[in-house]
């Protein structure tokens, strides 16, 4: 009986490498299937996702200013934006200001469309189409206008 | 001179034996009617086989020395064609065990190591698929490759649907039917052939679509279907529009991969 145990040893190990080879390669190939899939795939990957929400959001937040609450809006608007954009809108913030009180009526925007270009470095580029409402003391919303940016 | 042909040592009951009427045609008689062979050195008489009576022998103390053995060797020997000899079913006995054993080592020794040439098939065999699956994924476009194509063929194929010219609408059908699938391929040759076909010649009418910038919305999770935003423009001169107008065009566009190339499967107006 040990002479057959150890007899049959030597074949039970070679199984168990080969076993672990297979394996290996077993897993190998999964992973190569599910990167292949993956990269074949052209659409956009969770950083050009989250960038092109980003801009949809903060494109609306710079088009949707309400008289009442303008203060908040504006804070809203610039804690999305950085660099120059960010000064120069801050510079903007009184006459946005008086062209709600001169008109009585709020404005909001949603975004029809949104796309991502391109990506290089920590920039990223994205394609936005937006149409913009004021919304008088009733609550109506009308179109005034669109745009792509 | 196998064991067979070797003379058997007698066994008691054959040391009286005598001799009556030619022992070999007793013998020869004897094998036909028990459908044996009468065996040399036996007396021509037929040696019994095992009965109870050696059954009970055997478990005697001390039968082994003084009793025939009979062991199921001997049997399955008798079976086979003759009673066995006392000198056979020792030999029998003792060499049978001793194939048997032999024959299942050798055996044994080959079906354990089955697993092991079954894990070296496969190991091959995957290692094999996967250097094809690596070269195949090595020589295919990336990511941004894919959708450079994706977005270029796209390009193409709005452009061609924002442009014709009354001078080759035919043609300007068929090159841009090639950019263009399922229900949306119909739609387009039906707007041509219903409305621009039967009005672009007589206003002369001539009008260039251009794709100014597009990015990609969405694409399906198995890679087939896109959702993409294209901005750009229309120019349109006709009779009445001799200097060009330009009319800006928002469209949200789905593409389908179809055999490799993306073709345009919907185009609406935002």
């Amino acid at each position: 009986m040990t002479d057959t145990r150890s007899e049959s040893r030597p074949a039970w190990l070679t199984a168990g490498v080969l076993g672990i080879f297979v394996v290996a390669l077993a897993a190998g190939l999964v992973a190569l299937l599910v990167v292949r899939n993956h990269h074949a795939n052209p659409g956009l990957n969770g950083s050009e996702q989250a960038a092109v929400d980003a801009a949809s959001r903060e494109t609306v937040n710079l088009q949707s200013f309400r008289l009442a609450h303008f203060d908040s809006d504006f804070a809203r608007a610039t804690a999305g934006l950085t660099g120059g954009l960010l000064s120069t809108f801050k510079g903007k913030q009184a006459s946005l200001k008086s062209g709600l009180q001169k008109s009585k009526q709020d404005t909001t925007a949603t975004a029809s469309q949104v796309g991502f270009k391109q990506q290089s470095g920590k920039d990223a580029i994205a394609l936005i189409t937006i149409n913009n409402y004021r919304v008088d003391a009733k609550g109506k919303k009308t179109l005034f206008g669109s745009g792509r940016f | 001179m196998t064991d067979d042909e070797k003379p058997q040592r007698a066994g008691p009951d054959t040391a009286d034996s005598t001799p009556v009427r030619g022992a070999a045609s007793q013998a020869a008689s004897r094998a036909r009617r028990m459908g044996t062979r009468p065996l040399p050195g036996s007396g021509g008489r037929p040696r019994p086989g095992p009965g109870p009576e050696a059954e009970a022998d055997r478990d005697r103390p001390g039968a082994a020395a003084d009793a025939e053995p009979v062991r199921p060797a001997a049997r399955t020997r008798v079976a086979g064609g003759r009673r066995p000899l006392p000198g056979d079913a020792d030999r029998v006995s003792d060499e049978a065990p001793a194939r048997r054993a032999e024959r299942r080592d050798r055996a044994s020794g080959w079906v354990r190591w089955v697993p092991a040439g079954v894990a070296a098939a496969l190991v091959v065999a995957l290692a094999i698929v996967d250097v094809i699956m690596l070269q195949d994924w090595r020589n295919q476009p990336g990511k941004a490759e894919r959708r450079e194509k994706l977005v270029a063929s796209v390009n193409t194929g709005v452009a061609r649907i924002l442009s014709y010219d009354y001078r080759h609408l035919d043609a300007d059908e068929s090159a841009t039917a090639a950019h263009l699938t399922g229900v949306f391929k119909d739609q387009y040759v039906t707007s041509m052939n219903t409305t621009i076909k039967p009005g672009a010649p007589a206003a002369h009418a001539v009008v260039i679509g251009q794709v100014a910038s597009s990015a990609v919305t969405s694409v399906s999770d198995d890679g087939k279907q896109a959702v993409l935003l294209l901005v750009g423009q229309q120019t349109v001169t006709n009779t009445q529009q001799k200097t060009p107008r330009y009319d800006l065009v928002n469209l949200r566009v789905t593409a389908q991969l179809v055999h490799g190339q993306w073709l345009v499967s919907g185009l609406s107006q935002l």
